[in-house]
């Protein structure tokens, strides 16, 4: 599976009454293929995330297209383009994203429940929490966790649904040199089965995981 | 077993002090919602009983009266006046078929005079054709069966057996009052048509009764005389 961005930019309208804009992201293209494990590095504000969340299907461009598999999916109608998302897309977003109601199992079956009625994939789900090392706090609540075991758990997360493609906007950030690791080494297993991984870090020990790094300056993408 | 449902359930049994507040801050935004629109609409009803109470815009009446100045014309549109002047029915149907006036209704003005002196106009109305006195009544579906009357809010009645008035010596069931207009509406009784008849029957009877007295009283005068 291919997710190719062409073209795609975005701007932002700056506060006031100016009118000016700011073009977070300057026309690009950018191609992931599959069991590819791509580095975008840059400083904050350089425009990665904001790249990222374009070709995750969660923010319109303000031009060009993102397709899977010539399949341009801001094309398709939102719930189709939710759908695609749940199903072929793995996200790892910024910050932390669990949900405090539900235990950490739970909150790693999250995506599948949002379009299955069937039972979840438990065992999956374990399975996955028993790689990023959180098997034993399965039961706990999310506000039991540190801030690197949230970490953990939602890239165990965004791999229950053997995701094609595996977005990660800042999976390591506030994690030690070990969970560091063990986060990457997942990153770079999934690829290795065929998934294609795009993430954006600013830590130097993702690159060796990475098969192409490219860096991101003021909007601009070029290879590193 | 995680379900989709299960979430917010999840969510609200996890937070339960916010989810009073919550709810209490829905039933406080419901509770403004519901009174605000409670308010505007019970506004907009007063609105339009106002709107109704009104009255009629036309007032018609026989054009020597208003040369002669014997009555007080915007006494009459305004305050209710009840005027000592007609005009023939047929008018009525004319007006009806006039396509710039959207409704008429015709009024018959009697009077009695109270044991005290006063005079107590009687007002003769078509109950399903009114738009002048139904607005003022405090029940607005007051039909007006026959034999019973609606009374003017300064009204005095007998509330013996039921509340009635007297008018011509006979004493008249009360169905419905009217609210304070303050005009002279205030101190009249109000009757359809068919129990108007009644009322003008009632007051030939006292008519007579009054004639047969006096001529009693002079037979007796005569034969005071004649002793």
């Amino acid at each position: 599976m291919k997710l190719e961005a062409k073209g795609v930019k975005k701007d932002f309208a700056r506060g006031g009454n100016s009118g000016s804009v700011l073009e977070a992201v300057k026309p690009l293209d950018f191609s992931l293929e599959s069991g590819e494990l791509v580095e975008i590095t840059g400083r904050s504000g350089s425009g990665k995330s904001t790249l990222l969340s374009m070709m995750a299907g969660m923010l319109v461009p303000t031009g060009g297209s993102i397709c899977i598999d010539d399949t341009d999916i801001y094309s398709m109608k939102e719930e189709e383009r939710s759908r695609l998302r749940n199903d072929r897309i793995g996200l790892i977003p910024q910050g932390h994203t669990a949900l405090r109601s539900l235990t950490v199992l739970e909150n790693v079956m999250l995506p599948f429940v949002l379009y299955h009625r069937e039972t979840p994939p438990e065992d999956r789900a374990k399975e996955l929490l028993q790689k990023v090392g959180l098997f034993d706090m399965k039961d706990e609540r999310p506000n039991a966790l540190s801030g690197g075991e949230l970490r953990r758990m939602a890239v165990a997360r965004a791999l229950l649904m053997k995701p094609e493609v595996l977005l990660a906007d800042e999976p390591t950030a506030g994690l030690d040199d070990e969970n560091v690791e063990l986060v990457m080494e997942l990153l770079r297993s999934a690829a290795d089965e065929g998934a294609s991984v795009l993430l954006v870090t600013h830590e130097n020990e993702a690159r060796k995981y990475a098969d192409r790094v490219l860096a991101m300056d003021g909007g601009r993408l070029c290879s590193n | 077993m995680l379900s989709l449902r299960k979430i917010p359930i999840e969510n609200i049994k996890a937070h339960p002090v916010r989810t009073v507040i919550v709810l209490l801050l829905a039933l406080a935004q419901a509770a403004c919602v519901f009174g605000g629109v409670m308010a505007a609409r019970g506004i907009q009803r007063n609105m339009e009983l106002a709107e109704a109470r009104l009255g009629a815009d036309l007032v018609v009446y026989p054009k020597a009266i208003a040369v002669s100045s014997k009555i007080n014309m915007k006494r009459m549109l305004m305050q209710g006046t009840p005027v000592k002047v007609y005009k023939s029915r047929s008018l009525l149907s004319k007006l009806e078929d006039c396509g710039d006036i959207e409704a008429a209704s015709r009024q018959i003005y009697i009077s009695d005079t109270l044991p005290d002196g006063k005079d107590i106009w009687i007002v003769g109305i078509e109950p399903e054709k009114d738009f002048v006195i139904r607005p003022w009544l405090e029940a607005v579906d007051f039909a007006f069966p026959v034999g019973t009357v609606a009374v003017g809010s300064k009204v005095e009645t007998t509330a013996a057996d039921g509340e009635k008035v007297t008018l011509f010596q006979r004493d008249w069931a009360v169905g419905a009052r009217l609210k304070e207009t303050g005009s002279e509406l205030d101190y009249a009784v109000f009757t359809g048509m068919d129990t108007l008849s009644d009322v003008i029957a009632a007051s030939k009877a006292a008519s007579m009764a009054a004639v047969r007295y006096i001529c009693k009283t002079d037979a007796g005068l005569v034969l005071k005389e004649g002793e």
